[in-house]
């Protein structure tokens, strides 16, 4: 009878797992041009802000690729000649789902070496099952080492997050310290940020706040977090007390200073610009100095 | 036996994750476009002529990405009026892409520095930027006088960088 059970369980569950390769595998039904541009452009890397597709990230840089591949749709290109035009250009790396070749291959492979493989260790007679597990191992040992000697292109070797936008990565210049009071609570908040629920996040980072009033890092998070979710006053409200012990945090200068914009405060502009002299270097300050020019 | 096949795996995986770059800044990547065709280069220019790249055929050619709002930019453009201005005779043409930038700023900015608006094209949308696989400000592309791109700098060049990459092209 378990025996039976689990024989059902590994059925469905075999099952579902070769829908889901057959459904990652087969292309959908024809879309409308905007559609088209949407999906071409959530597979392409924002070129400034790496950790943001193109089709979500507000930057200048983003609307331009854009834009590019609308113009080039139209044109009567194909989707995958869009994409290879900008691997052209910027390298494998713009592309969000990398090809399956060099680096990109096990990401390809091995769900397929898994469910062939897991399938067959289920079916193996028990007494050979420990064989039958190594060689899963070494088949799946053998793509990835394959696929590392095949990395011969340097342009196939990405990373996401390298020159961030403006909000999302001044905030992540400074992650939370591990023993500090209401670290439970900032990694918490760290957590629910990367997962989009900023409400939630700003709550966290409220309550890490209760337990270490004032920390710098924390209401710049905050700050940030309460930017991303449009509320400027609070922004600007969680790095003031900040600002009067420290005012020279250049961190927390931006969020003020993209708190007085948003709300339309003429401040904002001698606020950036003192941002601006403060961190030069910042990843935000290219940026910044755009927005000032606007 | 099957825990050293696991040990294998987990080996072969930090191998894959360290040789494939986490952890590297995208500036560390080559550009697509190095030992490409340059990709084409034409509109209008800050003293508002036209300018083509296909013009420019048989001249080794600098185009530089930049803006008058971003600073490194102004650091390197003494250097680049001063490769013009030695190396013109030589055979190198400066071309500038102005991205996202005040014209008036721009052209000020050239005003102080002696550099010429008739060579650097406006590009109000980034979309010449784009076109060119550009990352940032400032960003240069090298082209021989095939017009094959044979390098790029990410960051402002300077007169060392001119010197080992540029001058070797040149006509003695």
């Amino acid at each position: 009878m378990k025996r039976a059970t689990a024989v059902v369980a590994a059925l469905l569950l075999g099952g579902a797992a070769l829908l889901g390769l057959w459904r990652s595998t087969t292309p959908s039904a024809p879309l409308s041009l905007q559609a088209r541009v949407e999906q071409v452009s959530a597979g392409l890397r924002c070129p400034t802000c790496a950790g943001e597709s193109v089709a979500v990230s507000q930057a200048a840089s983003a609307r331009a690729a854009r834009a590019e591949v609308q113009d080039q749709l139209e044109a009567g290109r194909s989707a995958s000649q869009v994409r290879a035009w900008f691997a052209e250009r910027y390298g494998v790396w713009v592309l969000l789902d990398p090809p399956a070749r060099g680096a990109g291959l096990p990401l390809n492979v091995l769900p397929v070496v898994a469910v062939v493989g897991g399938g067959a260790l289920l079916l193996a007679p028990r007494r050979h099952r420990s064989r039958a597990a190594v060689a899963l191992c070494v088949a799946a040992a053998g793509v990835l080492g394959l696929a590392s000697v095949a990395t011969t292109s340097p342009a196939d070797r990405t990373r996401a997050g390298a020159a961030v936008p403006v909000v999302a990565a001044a905030a992540s210049a400074s992650a939370p310290s591990s023993n500090a009071p209401g670290a439970d609570a900032a990694r918490t908040a760290v957590a629910l940020e990367d997962a989009g629920r900023l409400t939630e996040a700003a709550q966290a980072y409220r309550s890490a706040l209760e337990a270490a009033p004032g920390d710098p890092t924390l209401s710049v998070r905050l700050g940030f977090d309460l930017l991303r979710s449009g509320d400027a006053d609070g922004a600007a409200a969680a790095v003031r007390p900040v600002l009067q012990r420290a005012p020279d945090l250049a961190q927390a200068v931006l969020v003020l200073g993209l708190a007085q914009r948003a709300t339309g405060d003429p401040a904002a502009t001698p606020t950036l610009q003192r941002f601006l002299a403060l961190a030069p270097q910042d990843p935000a300050a290219a940026t910044v100095q755009e927005l000032l020019l606007r | 036996m099957s825990a050293l096949a696991l040990a294998g795996l987990v080996g072969v995986a930090a191998w894959l994750a360290l040789s494939t770059g986490l952890g590297r800044d995208l500036r560390d990547l080559p550009s697509g476009l190095v030992g490409q065709p340059a990709p084409a280069l034409a509109g209008r220019t800050l003293s508002g002529d036209s300018l083509d790249l296909v013009d420019l055929r048989g001249s080794v050619v600098l185009v530089n990405v930049w803006a008058a709002w971003c600073a490194p930019c102004r650091e390197e453009l003494p250097v680049l009026v001063a490769a013009q201005r030695g190396l013109g005779d030589r055979g190198l043409r400066v071309v500038g892409i102005d991205t996202r930038d005040g014209e008036r700023q721009a052209r000020e900015l050239l005003a102080e520095f002696g550099g010429d608006p008739a060579s650097s094209l406006v590009d109000p949308q980034g979309r010449l930027a784009v076109q060119w696989g550009a990352i940032g400000v400032p960003e240069t592309f090298l082209l021989d006088a095939a017009g094959t791109v044979r390098a790029r700098r990410i960051g402002p060049v300077t007169a060392q960088w001119v010197d080992d990459n540029v001058v070797p092209l040149l006509a003695p």
